[in-house]
């Protein structure tokens, strides 16, 4: 079991391993397609223009400034993505004669096979025990890292800890999750 | 196949409470399979821009060919026209000359002295 710092895949990807993408995609997928909730209202455009974010993120990465976390990098062109698509002429007519049909058509496509998807809102429920159960300082960089989009050399100042014992410290803390994790959802 | 990153994905959308209700299971494969069909074009773009430069490079051989051998066909040519013998330009001339003139009887040899010749 091993997760690699973003900014390692990236390296990874850039060298070639296109393979490596997959971790990235893995990792943010939840929260882009979300992202791309909040501004297409429909669950199957959102998942179509995130699949657009990732691979103009994937052709882009050339230009990705590692001195800035992957995914706020990420969720600029997500909302970006986005706002092109509620602005093409297509969706802005589409958009126009959305009608209670039309949401139904959107409420009915929840009706397909669920073994097609992952139920998010079951799965959330068990995670915060997860978070709790982890040790205090562990925790703390979990939040940190995760919530309030620290950067590790944010989080060695705020903490007066060596860069080092922060990546080390988070490492642990992920592994903890996802095998607690593992353990409860018996994957 | 490591499952370690989808897990860590799906505890970060619910730590964030940033994440939908459903997310469909496919969602990596479709993005890695539109991302290697794109790489498959883009590669297939540059093979036949290499066939296109082949095509160009031998096309430019060929020409160069020819012109170099049009060349050479030409200087034979010119060597043909210049080494046959030619008669001297100023004895024709003369010749012409004294052919056409009316004062002179070419068969006598000697000059006519008729009235139009005094």
């Amino acid at each position: 079991m091993n997760i690699e710092d973003d900014h390692q895949i990236i390296q990874s990807c850039l060298s070639g391993n296109t393979e490596s993408f997959r971790h990235l995609v893995d990792k943010y997928q939840v929260r882009i397609i979300n992202t791309c909730y909040k501004y297409t209202k429909n669950s199957d455009d959102a998942e179509d223009v995130a699949q657009e974010v990732f691979i103009k993120a994937y052709s882009n990465l050339s230009n990705f400034k590692f001195d800035s976390k992957f995914y706020s990098w990420l969720y600029r062109i997500a909302v970006n993505t986005s706002l092109n698509y509620i602005n093409s002429k297509e969706k802005r007519r589409e958009k126009e004669t959305i009608s209670e049909e039309s949401c139904q058509i959107d409420d009915n496509s929840h009706n397909n096979d669920p073994k097609d998807y992952y139920d998010l809102v079951e799965l959330a429920s068990r995670v915060q025990p997860l978070i709790d159960k982890l040790p205090e300082d562990l925790r703390a960089l979990i939040e940190l890292y995760e919530i309030y989009d620290y950067t590790y050399e944010e989080i060695s100042i705020k903490l007066s800890m060596p860069i080092g014992t922060v990546r080390s410290r988070l490492h642990r803390a992920r592994n903890m999750l996802i095998s607690d994790f593992k353990n409860i959802n018996n994957e | 196949m490591n499952n370690d990153y989808n897990i860590y994905g799906k505890i970060l959308g619910a730590l964030n409470k940033d994440y939908l209700p459903r997310v469909s299971k496919n969602f990596t494969d479709s993005v890695m399979n539109k991302l290697y069909e794109d790489n498959k074009v883009i590669n297939e773009q540059s093979s036949n821009q290499y066939l296109n430069i082949a095509a160009s490079v031998v096309l430019a051989v060929i020409t160069s060919f020819v012109l170099v051998s049009y060349d050479s066909m030409e200087d034979k040519f010119v060597s043909n026209d210049i080494s046959q013998p030619e008669e001297p330009v100023k004895e024709v001339l003369i010749k012409k000359v004294i052919d056409k003139d009316p004062c002179f009887d070419q068969n006598e040899n000697v000059i006519n002295e008729n009235n139009e010749c005094k």
